[in-house]
């Protein structure tokens, strides 16, 4: 959802404050606020089965490259989607939680085919099995960045595919906005305002930090006596 | 083997008992295709194990070479006959015998073989007959290959009997409902095998707990599994059963 755009303006805002005109802007405070939810939608997600978070998108179009093209990393003649929405990074590419296409090209043999999740180097050795070969009824799917590489339709039309994938919450480009029901987990409401409000704490500590004022000049008296007990009375160093 | 054809369990079948098990919904553990290839690989060791799918076929007789390739999905060479008529229409037939060693190049060629007549000074075997040796019908099977006698050459055709692997590499493995529980547990046991290599620590116990409940000796699934394949021949035990307490009883004119 973040962009580094976003991330360098508010390290921006951080670095600009100031004691005297000390203030967190609205914005800021919904972007932390997005990037908690978000981090609690991807711990959660990472151990509940839910569907809270699954946008099915059933018209995804496919594509094919006439030539390669090294600028956005395509293999010429293989097929292939752009993700159309950003998805939860979890392992095993399991942000994408299915795509299937339907074939009805031939009306005697429709058929369903839900694509397997390989990468580039673990679908070398699908080709070595006749169980696993990639074929039109058994396809495949890898991710490389935004794009979608698919194995085993190379020879058949593919218009579309259905995904379903695993969004993370984006009330600033996506279909939600702030005053959208989040249904952000009631269980971590207290720990992202708990975050939030470190966040801001600690962004208000930190330009005393950096204020140079000058004001403390004086270095620390070193004692060059002997310390002694206040019950003693000194004894006097010969000279 | 007796099982009735419409009691086969497909591999869907199969999968979906596996898939719950190994919580693999979305085949990101393994493929698929992987889960069939272990159920094809079970069917096969069963096969192997215990023989008990038993084929038949026809060949023309290779008249020229007088050998002969096994069958795709033969393993073990049960019978051989020769015989006259149309293909797969004897009229006249033989039984080949297996001769130790016999090896030939083909048809007008001679041949070589532990027992061959003609071998009289051997000093520790007495050899066949030459009138015997011309009126047996033999061969040898090795490496893939039926090596045929030269007077076999007589006959047009040959019916092999053989053993077969209940599902051929390549081919759907159905699985005859009396091993769908050992099916299910073997290819159960190879999830476990890998996740133990990944994981040792976490996954060695599910492992040796899998491993002990199928290769148990007498009642682990696998054992069952073959003693069922072995047993289910029931009308041939009890025939045969039948035959010998008889005793020939008719033939001795009693």
């Amino acid at each position: 959802m973040s962009t580094l755009r976003q991330l360098v303006s508010g390290i921006d805002i951080q670095l600009k404050q100031l004691p005297a005109s000390s203030d967190i802007p609205l914005n800021q405070l919904y972007l932390w606020g997005a990037f908690f939810v978000n981090k609690y939608i991807y711990l959660k997600g990472g151990v509940v089965s839910t569907g809270e978070y699954l946008y099915i998108l059933p018209d995804v179009a496919v594509a094919t490259t006439l030539l390669a093209n090294e600028a956005v990393n395509l293999v010429a003649g293989r097929k292939y989607s752009i993700l159309p929405r950003t998805i939860l990074d979890f392992p095993e590419d399991r942000g994408i939680e299915y795509i299937t296409w339907y074939n009805d090209l031939d009306p005697d043999h429709p058929f369903y085919a839900q694509f397997t999740r390989t990468t580039p180097v673990m679908a070398r050795r699908l080709y070595y099995s006749l169980y696993e070969t990639p074929s039109a009824e058994n396809p495949y799917f890898y991710r490389h960045g935004k794009y979608i590489g698919y194995l085993g339709i190379d020879d058949v039309i593919v218009a579309h595919v259905e995904m379903g994938l695993k969004c993370p919450f984006d009330p600033f480009s996506g279909d939600y906005s702030i005053d959208d029901d989040i249904s952000i987990l009631d269980e971590f409401a207290d720990e992202i305002q708990r975050s939030m409000l470190e966040m801001g704490r600690f962004e208000l500590m930190m330009p005393s930090d950096r204020t140079v004022d000058a004001a403390q000049t004086t270095t620390a008296q070193i004692p060059t006596t002997k310390l002694t007990s206040v019950n003693q009375s000194p004894t006097p160093q010969p000279e | 083997m007796n099982f009735s054809t419409d009691r086969l369990i497909t591999p869907n079948e199969i999968l979906a008992d596996v898939v719950e098990e190994s919580q693999d919904y979305s085949f990101r553990e393994h493929t698929k295709g992987w889960y069939v290839s272990q159920m094809q690989q079970c069917l096969s060791e069963l096969s192997f194990d215990t023989f008990l799918l038993k084929l038949w076929d026809d060949f023309v007789f290779p008249a020229g070479t007088l050998a002969l390739a096994m069958p795709a999905n033969s393993f073990n060479i049960r019978r051989i006959y020769i015989y006259d008529g149309l293909l797969g229409s004897p009229s006249t037939q033989k039984r080949v015998r297996w001769k130790r060693n016999y090896a030939t190049r083909g048809a007008g060629m001679d041949f070589t073989a532990d027992n061959k007549a003609g071998t009289e000074d051997d000093p520790f075997m007495v050899p066949i007959s030459q009138s015997t040796q011309d009126d047996i019908y033999f061969a040898e099977m090795q490496n893939g290959v039926i090596t045929f006698s030269s007077n076999c050459a007589s006959f047009g055709f040959v019916r092999l009997y053989f053993n077969g692997s209940l599902a051929p590499i390549g081919e759907t493995p159905f699985v005859p409902e009396l091993f769908r529980q050992a099916v299910k547990e073997w290819v159960m046991l190879q999830v476990y095998r890998i996740r133990r290599n990944k994981n040792p620590r976490v996954h060695r116990t599910t492992y040796m707990d899998a491993y002990n409940e199928f290769h148990r000796r007498f009642d682990g699934t696998w054992a069952i599994a073959k003693l069922r394949a072995k047993r289910i021949d029931q009308q041939m035990a009890d025939d045969v059963k039948e035959y010998l307490s008889k005793m020939n009883i008719d033939n001795a004119g009693a």
